[in-house]
């Protein structure tokens, strides 16, 4: 059995593809291929849903200003991303784990309620649990696990030393991930963490809906100490990276 | 060679579809970024006339797969890729797409070059065999021939 074989495409064959959704938002389907799309879309949730959102973030891309370096042969320097497509991201960025001094006194201590997040640490070649307080070091790699007694929506954000915020999971997604109730459940994605140092705190973000994360992530970064949205709950972590 | 005033035009109106695919494929937004600034900055030193016909769609969808298929065959980012699944095994159950998207990215970083262009087409951008052949300037069958190629090769390799 090939790998490939559990990467066969979710739509149907009858569904429209993102390329033929690309070329009738831009105008240049042909009027059978128009009328095709349309009248599929009409009675199909899943293309309705996406063709609503590949509009959308049209629209976003198109309301965006246009880099200065466009053109030039120096790379763009973190241009600001529209708000659809900030949200899609998932940091290839820093992060790690703190432990002792560096915490404030009321730091040390992490409440646990009934939906927590952990994590598991790859040095290396060895891979190791993680814990609240944990240290770690430029390199490594984190991945996330939750523990939560029902279904909802989750998210992992975090706000590191230099109060800047960032959406570690769901990767790709302007909202928080579906996901379904279990113990030490492993999140898909990892993260590598950069060379910026200096304690971060990481929120496991539960909800009861797919809540927005870019508003979410603005709030974190604005006051860590921010209350979660309506109908959601935090699970906090404290890391610290530090250099090898 | 295209004048800034084009390129902006272009870029407003293709943005979006050349980040989105850069974004799947690479899998994070600052390299998805850079993806975009790349592409339109080939478009600028490129002959190609574009009438603002399909042919620039088409085009667009060429660059940036070859774009970010480079990019990922890189050997740092080939380090990075590696590393994304580790602690516990996943639950046994269809993986999430963005799962199977980290898969697919670390098999095409190893994959020969004929093959990946097409497996990008077909499992990320999740096309017909018919688009895939208009973009490719093949027919369907080569198509097949190809992914079949694809899935043998990833079988092996993960042998």
């Amino acid at each position: 059995m090939s790998p490939l074989d559990a990467l066969q495409p979710e739509r149907t064959p009858e569904c429209v593809s993102d390329y033929a959704f690309d070329r009738w938002l831009a105008g240049h389907a042909a009027a059978d291929q128009r009328q095709a799309i349309e009248q599929h879309v009409a009675r199909c949730a899943r293309c309705s849903a996406r063709q609503a959102r590949l509009q959308g973030e049209r629209e976003a891309w198109r309301a965006r200003t246009v880099p200065a370096a466009l053109g030039s042969s120096s790379k763009p320097k973190r241009v600001a991303v529209p708000a659809v497509a900030a949200a899609l991201a998932l940091a290839a960025a820093a992060m790690l784990i703190v432990r002792g001094s560096s915490l404030a006194p009321d730091e040390g201590v992490r409440s646990k309620g009934p939906q927590s997040i952990g994590f598991y640490v790859k040095h290396g070649d060895a891979v190791r649990r993680g814990a609240h307080g944990e240290r770690v070091e430029p390199g490594d790699a984190l991945r996330f696990l939750y523990t939560s007694e029902e279904d909802g929506f989750i998210a992992v954000l975090s706000v590191d030393a230099a109060q800047r915020g960032t959406i570690y999971f769901p990767n790709e997604a302007a909202n928080a991930a579906a996901f379904a109730a279990g113990h030490d459940v492993p999140l898909p994605l990892s993260t590598v963490l950069d060379d910026v140092t200096g304690p971060e705190r990481i929120f496991g973000v539960f909800c009861a809906s797919p809540v927005a994360l870019e508003p979410l992530r603005r709030a974190l970064e604005r006051d860590p100490t921010a209350a979660p949205p309506p109908g959601c709950r935090f699970d906090q972590l404290l890391i610290e990276k530090r250099g090898r | 060679m295209h004048a800034r005033r084009d390129i902006e035009a272009l870029y407003r109106e293709y943005g979006a579809s050349v980040y989105r695919r850069a974004l799947q494929i690479l899998g994070n937004v600052h390299d998805a970024e850079e993806a975009v600034h790349d592409v339109f900055t080939k478009v600028m030193g490129s002959n190609e006339t574009f009438r603002g016909d399909s042919h620039v769609m088409t085009w667009l969808y060429s660059a940036t797969t070859n774009l970010c298929l480079n990019r990922l065959r890189d050997g740092k980012r080939r380090a990075a890729l590696a590393s994304q699944h580790f602690g516990p095994a996943q639950p046994q159950h269809d993986p999430a797409r963005s799962d199977r998207l980290a898969m697919l990215r670390q098999l095409i970083a190893r994959m020969p070059e004929e093959l990946s262009e097409v497996a990008v087409y077909y499992y990320v951008d999740e096309m017909t065999h018919a688009e895939i052949a208009e973009l490719l300037g093949c027919s369907r069958r080569h198509v097949g021939d190809l992914l079949e190629r694809a899935r043998s090769w990833a079988e092996r390799g993960a042998a």
